[in-house]
């Protein structure tokens, strides 16, 4: 009796075992894929909580930078003594209008932040007008006035992240500046 | 491991396995990347064209300082701009300087005002502008200013207080009572104290008394803050000297206004515009004046009654509320009548720039002062503004510091002078709400007490500042204890409000003060 001619192919072994492996690859392939999905959803979500921590501030220091002292013996930027808990806020002043350079004068203005509403807020340009908001879900922001001509910004930000096991947590992003307002105009 | 036959296509199936995995990764990487990149970008741009922008604004500020005070006008000719350029790195700033309608030499004015926009660029394009308002600084600016001071003087740390800027040309010597570092009062001085020469000692301040630091010359910030409110660092000697006038022929001028003839004949000439029809400048006093009294009217509007020998001339300013002349016709707010030593008057439109000058001594000076006034008499023929009793003003209730620069008043003389009938009690002292300039170029002008030596001890309350050529002796103090035995001591309460709001006219220094700055555009992105 002969035996039936080999035909090309794999034994069962090899069969199972390269199965196993395959198998093997797939799950370390798709677990870092899963991972790679979660990093740049983490990314995205961190680049975009450093966008609106960035236009925060950028809101923030054209005003401030103007600030202008109304006399040598006045600071032309302060934090107000007695503030209620969890708030921060800083005065500055800056020229009226209309404005005469001649017989200058200055109004107050200010900047203040509730972490109950997540608001910051400004007073109006003019008299009698309502406050304007300058940004919303902010988590915390720091007003210090560290000089008569810096402030330390620090605005804290914070949004939901889905991580890979489908959990929900707080992603928060902090962003410290400090803003100088040229010392020649606060001398 | 060599595969063969059809065994192969499991690499190749593995590697675009592999491949489609890695391309997720990178596409990832990619897209945060550039946000990354762009934004530290754009914060390093920011910085550089703010810094840039920042150099333009300096450099005009120094530019003007130079030329102003080398006595040349900022703006070349009578341009009414000027451009300047520089680079900083690889960034480049424009700066246009343009004067205001009223700085000199287009304008009347005595107070040059520029406003300054720099603009910051980077191969060739704008990145960041800025706007700036620098206002020449006045004499009114120092709580105390003195030209000259004789090395006998000295400033007894227990019996002055300066709570603003002090400036002396000279050097100043202190006198340190025994107890003084033991006691608690305010510091002597609280503002910036600078001056232009200096004794050869660790800080140039000579001490009478124990120094402020030790044997080998290190400050003892404690015993500092004794004496400096700002301790140590707010004293600095080779400061800039800074001239006073030596006239006050640009004062004569804008109480002249457009008017081509200078006023010769004794009495009150009001400054009249090209045409002599309306007003424009201030009061010219021909001739001695034997009182000028400073008041506000029933109806509001601030007057000034000025009496010559025999001849009283009575100026009102329709600056409140409108009334009726003597014939019962209507005046108007934002006019000006005359009543004359005959009885006659005269109704002008328009209102007096504040300025009243006198081209002989002015004796006899007191009263309410309301809106801005500067009372000035011609400084080079050494003529005099003596006190006639109080100078207070409208707006601010007598023995309290004013809060805004409506009513400042400022006095500009040769001399000024408190005569032996004014402020001659300790309690209550004399007040007088004045910016006071006495004095010229290296002269021996200032403020004098007459009979000092021998009368009564008085005391007198300056709110505002005293700029003086030369610090003449006012009282005999006390050595213990700085109490005065005889003579006049001088209270002085700084008005910062004189800084930024001076009197109309006042003297000017070489330096200037940035009143606003603006971003102009916003930054880019």
């Amino acid at each position: 009796m002969t035996r039936p001619p080999r035909r090309p192919g794999m034994t069962l072994v090899e069969v199972m075992i390269s199965t196993a492996i395959l198998a093997l690859l797939g799950i370390v392939l798709a677990q870092i894929y899963v991972a790679s999905q979660a990093a740049y959803s983490t990314g995205t979500g961190r680049v975009a909580l450093q966008q609106k921590a960035r236009r925060t501030v950028q809101r923030l220091t054209p005003r401030l930078i103007q600030a202008i002292p109304a006399t040598d013996t006045r600071n032309a930027i302060y934090n107000p003594e007695a503030l209620p808990p969890m708030t921060s806020k800083v005065v500055y002043t800056v020229p009226a209008e209309p404005f005469d350079p001649r017989s200058p004068s200055y109004r107050e203005k200010w900047i203040l932040f509730e972490q109950s509403t997540g608001l910051v807020t400004t007073n109006a340009d003019e008299e009698g007008q309502a406050d304007l908001v300058l940004a919303r879900d902010i988590h915390w922001l720091g007003l210090e006035v560290l000089s008569p001509n810096s402030v330390r910004i620090t605005v804290v930000v914070q949004a939901p992240l889905r991580d890979v096991g489908g959990n929900t947590r707080d992603q928060e992003y902090r962003l410290q500046t400090t803003i100088l307002i040229p010392y020649y105009a606060t001398r | 491991m060599k595969l063969t036959g059809s065994r192969r296509g499991t690499a190749l199936i593995l590697a675009i396995f592999f491949l489609v995995i890695l391309n997720f990764l990178a596409m990832a990487l990619l897209e945060l990347l550039p946000l990354e990149m762009r934004a530290a970008g754009r914060n390093r741009l920011e910085t550089a064209a703010f810094l840039a922008a920042d150099s333009g604004v300096l450099h005009a500020l120094a530019f003007i300082e130079d030329r102003v005070s080398r006595g040349e006008t900022p703006l070349p000719g009578d341009a009414a701009s000027h451009v300047l350029s520089g680079e900083t790195g690889n960034w480049n700033w424009e700066v246009t300087l343009q004067a205001d309608p009223e700085t000199p030499p287009r304008g009347t004015g005595t107070v040059r005002v520029y406003e300054i926009h720099s603009l910051a660029s980077l191969d060739g394009i704008a990145y960041r502008a800025v706007r700036a308002l620098a206002r020449q600084e006045t004499f009114a600016r120092y709580a105390w200013f003195e030209d000259q001071r004789r090395d006998d003087l000295v400033i007894t740390t227990t019996a002055w207080h300066f709570d603003g800027p002090f400036h002396s040309n000279s050097r100043i010597r202190l006198q340190i009572p025994n107890d003084f570092y033991s006691r608690d009062p305010s510091p002597t001085f609280e503002g910036e104290v600078t001056t232009v020469e200096a004794y050869d000692t660790p800080d140039g301040v000579a001490y009478m008394g124990t120094p402020p630091y030790d044997a080998q010359g290190n400050p003892l910030p404690e015993r500092y803050l004794k004496i400096f409110r700002g301790g140590r660092e707010s004293v600095r000697t080779g400061a800039r000297r800074i001239e006073l006038p030596s006239d006050s022929g640009a004062l004569a001028q804008a109480a002249k206004g457009q008017s081509p003839i200078t006023p010769s004949t004794p009495g009150v000439h009001l400054g009249q515009d090209a045409s002599s029809e309306g007003l424009a400048g201030g009061l010219t006093v021909v001739g001695d004046v034997d009182s000028m009294v400073l008041a506000v009217e029933e109806e509001g509007n601030r007057s000034v009654t000025i009496k010559q020998g025999s001849s009283t001339t009575k100026v009102v300013e329709v600056t409140d509320q409108a009334i009726t002349d003597p014939d019962g016709n209507p005046v108007p707010r934002g006019s000006t009548i005359v009543y004359k030593p005959d009885g006659t008057f005269t109704v002008h439109s328009g209102l007096t720039n504040g300025l009243i000058y006198g081209t002989g001594n002015i004796r006899g000076l007191q009263g309410v002062n309301k809106g801005k006034r500067t009372v000035a008499v011609d400084m080079a023929s050494r003529k005099e503004i003596s006190l006639g009793g109080p100078l207070t003003r409208a707006d601010t209730p007598v023995g309290q510091a004013p809060q805004g620069g409506r009513d400042s008043l400022g006095l500009v003389a040769y001399n000024v002078r408190v005569p032996t009938s004014v402020a001659r009690t300790l309690n209550p002292p004399t007040d007088v709400y004045a910016a006071i300039l006495a004095g010229t170029k290296n002269s021996e002008g200032g403020l004098y007490i007459d009979s000092w030596q021998t009368r009564t001890p008085g005391r007198i309350r300056l709110y505002g500042g005293l700029m003086m050529a030369y610090k003449p002796a006012w009282a005999n103090l006390s050595v213990f204890d700085g109490v005065p035995l005889n003579g006049v001591t001088m209270e002085s309460v700084y008005d910062p409000n004189l800084a930024s709001s001076p009197p109309p006219f006042f003297p000017t220094i070489g330096k200037f003060r940035v009143l606003r700055y603006q971003e102009e555009a916003p930054s880019v992105d």
